[in-house]
């Protein structure tokens, strides 16, 4: 019990923390969704996305670019990198397009675009109605079920903590929010709910056992 | 006895290797001199397969505007400041400039807010969820990624249409309702003998209902009016501007109706309080011509349709045919066209014009290796859980770990053929469906572990957790199905995966864990 209040009272704290952090600094945004600027170009011969990757390497800092493919003729990509892009970086880039491939590209070949940042309530927003929605009929069904409130807040109770540590884990460990998140937090809720009810089922099994051993014969 | 049972299992593990190597290498033939796979492929979702990205800036022509708008500004100020020379002090004219090109500023980062929130709008009228937006609200740039399919391209053609719905008299011009009076908007394809007619059907609102009702009263189909040469050749230029039959036919009515005698369209005129309009008079006494009276509707003065109505309608709603189909991508084409156009009516115009500056596909955001890292990842949590279950019950978790893998192969069979998209959430799903089974043999081997039990009690432990099982999953079908009906194409994938793990483990289980638990 003291073990429980102790566990409580941490996690209370770490979820301060990570409120704290992001209403000060914020969450840490993967390069997807941060602000910066984009670099498009055809080169006209087949590339790929690593061989891209490794030249702007060369040019940025190799963890803050992201390598895309443009159209499907496998000749153009789309560079996106959070620093300001120079004429000299530019300059650079070509040349070493031009002797990697062997092609005569300009600086004019590069269109250079400033790409604004992604709200993340806008890639959080459509998960509200589905996590809702079924959270509310999962409650009903536990309410149906296990008859009473207990298991209901106990389900919730479970719920919070794990995705709320889950977001004081991205939040502390100032891990980059990317496209991988919401996944998690979808297969972290469906395993807090499987995790849940099959407890619930056993804890409702023994005590169904208990009650035929208590039964007068 | 114990020799038929360890036969069965052997069987059932040879079946479960044959499945998991169909499943997870594949069968190939012989194809035009290529190995092709006979097993349909992964669907992949938009974060792996690629999307549309599009650039949206305001236009240049409004940038012009505004900036003549801003010289004008500036001039008047400096007539105002030629004016008060003598009374002001330059340090006052100064504020006002100030004052002037703040509002101003102010006003034109109102304008890009206020587009952004048409532009959300506007995807979310034509059930487009699966969007990502990036706004610059300093300049107005809207990055805007969507998914890539038939309808987006005729999406982009009417998304950056200003989108000023009006409908207006014929004659005069006069609006009498816009966008402001739209409640929704419906578009329907009803079959009808091997052709499908495509409509429209604008719904009011309460305002909106009671301006059209008396629209239908003052334009019925006999109501006419009396136009000057002036008005009338308007009138026919913008009937001219309209593709449509109807307002076809109304021009030849005029047309007809030009014999009429001047004498008669007065008395007419005169008689009929319907056709009495202020500005169909002819002011100067010259002769006029009585045309039908007829509303238009536009969008951006386009004028779409021409028509009169035959009876006085209160419902608040304006049915409209928007052609009929035998093809059926014309048909599809149609309805997208449609879609367009109700997204356009049913919310605000934009308050500023904007266009399209970048239009191309991006590969996914995810990358090949991306992918491999997160089944790696998931392959390496379900290694981790099988030693455990192994640890805990030797031989039993061996088995454990077997099925479950099978189970597995089972899925990513069934969700080829069942064309499953894969997102990433989807993905996560199928390591969520690897626990999932896992956890059912956990319970079981939990209660099979007693190794006095006789065969009946093992197949009364096993059906009891079975049920269990079912009961447990409840929260999981209910989430799974939820998650099928959200038109975001990572939900839907972890809504489609879980639901067909969740229907693929029952049967497995029934099948083949029965089939092994009553082995004698």
């Amino acid at each position: 019990m003291k073990s429980k209040k102790i566990l409580y009272i941490a996690l209370v704290i770490i979820f301060i923390i990570a409120i704290i952090l992001t209403a000060t600094i914020g969450l840490r945004v993967d390069l997807n969704y941060a602000e910066g600027n984009t670099i498009t170009f055809t080169v006209g011969k087949s590339i790929t996305t690593k061989e891209i990757k490794e030249i702007a390497s060369q040019i940025w800092n190799s963890k803050n670019i992201l390598v895309q493919e443009v159209e499907l003729f496998g000749d153009s990509a789309i560079i996106k990198v959070t620093e300001n892009v120079t004429d000299e970086q530019v300059q650079d880039l070509c040349s070493k397009i031009n002797e990697k491939y062997g092609v005569e590209l300009t600086s004019s070949s590069f269109s250079i675009e400033h790409i604004s940042n992604v709200k993340l309530s806008s890639i959080i927003e459509p998960y509200i109605i589905p996590f809702g929605l079924s959270t509310l009929l999962i409650v009903a069904f536990y309410a149906v079920r296990y008859k009473g409130t207990k298991k209901m807040v106990e389900l919730i109770r479970n719920l919070i903590i794990s995705e709320g540590l889950l977001y004081s884990i991205y939040a502390i460990a100032r891990i980059p929010v990317n496209e991988l998140v919401m996944s998690i937090a979808l297969f972290v809720y469906a395993l807090a709910v499987f995790i849940s009810t099959i407890k619930s089922e056993m804890q409702l099994d023994t005590k169904s056992a208990k009650k035929e051993e208590n039964k007068p014969e | 006895m114990k020799t038929q049972k360890k036969l069965n299992i052997a069987l059932t593990i040879l079946v479960i290797i044959l499945v998991s190597l169909i499943s997870f290498v594949g069968i190939y033939h012989l194809d035009k001199n290529q190995m092709v796979s006979s097993l349909p492929n992964y669907i992949l979702g938009t974060d792996a397969s690629g999307y549309r990205f599009i650039t949206l800036v305001p236009s240049e022509i409004q940038t012009e505007n505004e900036n003549e708008s801003i010289d004008l500004g500036e001039a008047k100020v400096e007539d105002n400041s030629i004016e008060t020379e003598n009374n002001i002090e330059n340090e006052n004219t100064e504020n006002t400039v100030e004052d002037n090109s703040a509002e101003k500023e102010n006003e034109k980062l109102n304008n890009y807010k206020k587009a952004e929130e048409v532009f959300r709008a506007r995807l979310k009228a034509l059930k487009i969820d699966d969007f990502i937006l990036a706004f610059d609200n300093k300049t107005g740039k809207i990055e805007l990624s969507l998914p890539e399919n038939e309808q987006t391209d005729i999406i982009l053609s009417d998304l950056v249409q200003k989108g000023n719905f009006e409908v207006s008299d014929t004659n005069t011009g006069e609006v009498l309702l816009t966008n402001k009076d739209v409640k929704s908007v419906n578009v329907r394809a009803t079959d009808t003998y091997g052709y499908s007619i495509v409509g429209m059907d604008i719904n009011f609102n309460l305002n909106g209902t009671k301006i059209f009702k008396n629209i239908t009263e003052q334009y019925n189909s006999d109501a006419t009016v009396i136009v000057n040469a002036v008005d009338n050749e308007t009138a026919e230029d913008s009937t001219d501007e309209s593709d449509n039959n109807v307002s076809e036919a109304t021009t030849e009515e005029n047309a007809t109706q030009e014999n009429t005698s001047e004498e008669n369209t007065s008395e007419e005129n005169a008689t009929d309080e319907n056709t009495t309009d202020e500005n169909a008079v002819d002011e100067s006494g010259a002769s006029g011509e009585e045309v039908k009276k007829t509303i238009d509707l536009k969008i951006d003065d386009t004028v779409m349709l021409s028509t009169s109505f035959d009876e006085v309608i209160d419902s608040g709603k304006l049915e409209l045919s928007m052609g009929s189909y035998v093809d059926a991508n014309d048909l599809q084409s149609a309805l997208y066209g449609g879609y367009n156009i109700a997204a356009i009516i049913e919310n605000d115009p934009l308050p500023i014009d904007y266009e399209v500056t970048g239009n191309i596909y991006v590969g996914g955001r995810i990358q090949t290796s991306d992918i491999n890292t997160i089944i790696y990842v998931l392959i390496g949590i379900g290694v981790i859980i099988s030693i455990a279950m192994i640890i805990k019950f030797k031989m039993k978790g061996v088995l454990s770990t077997i099925l479950s893998v099978g189970y597995i192969a089972v899925l990513l069979i069934a969700l080829r053929y069942t064309n499953v998209t894969l997102s990433l959430e989807g993905i996560f799903a199928i390591g969520f469906a690897f626990i999932l089974d896992l956890g059912f043999y956990y319970v079981l081997f939990e209660k099979l572990k007693d190794k006095k039990l006789t065969r009946e009690e093992k197949i009364e432990n096993y059906d009891k957790t079975l049920k269990k099982y079912c009961m447990s999953i409840i929260p999981l079908i209910i989430l799974s199905i939820i998650c099928c009906f959200i038109n975001w194409d990572s939900i839907y994938s972890f809504g489609m995966v879980t639901f067909w793990a969740i229907d693929i483990s029952i049967l497995y289980n029934l099948i083949v864990t029965n089939f092994i638990i009553r082995s004698k």
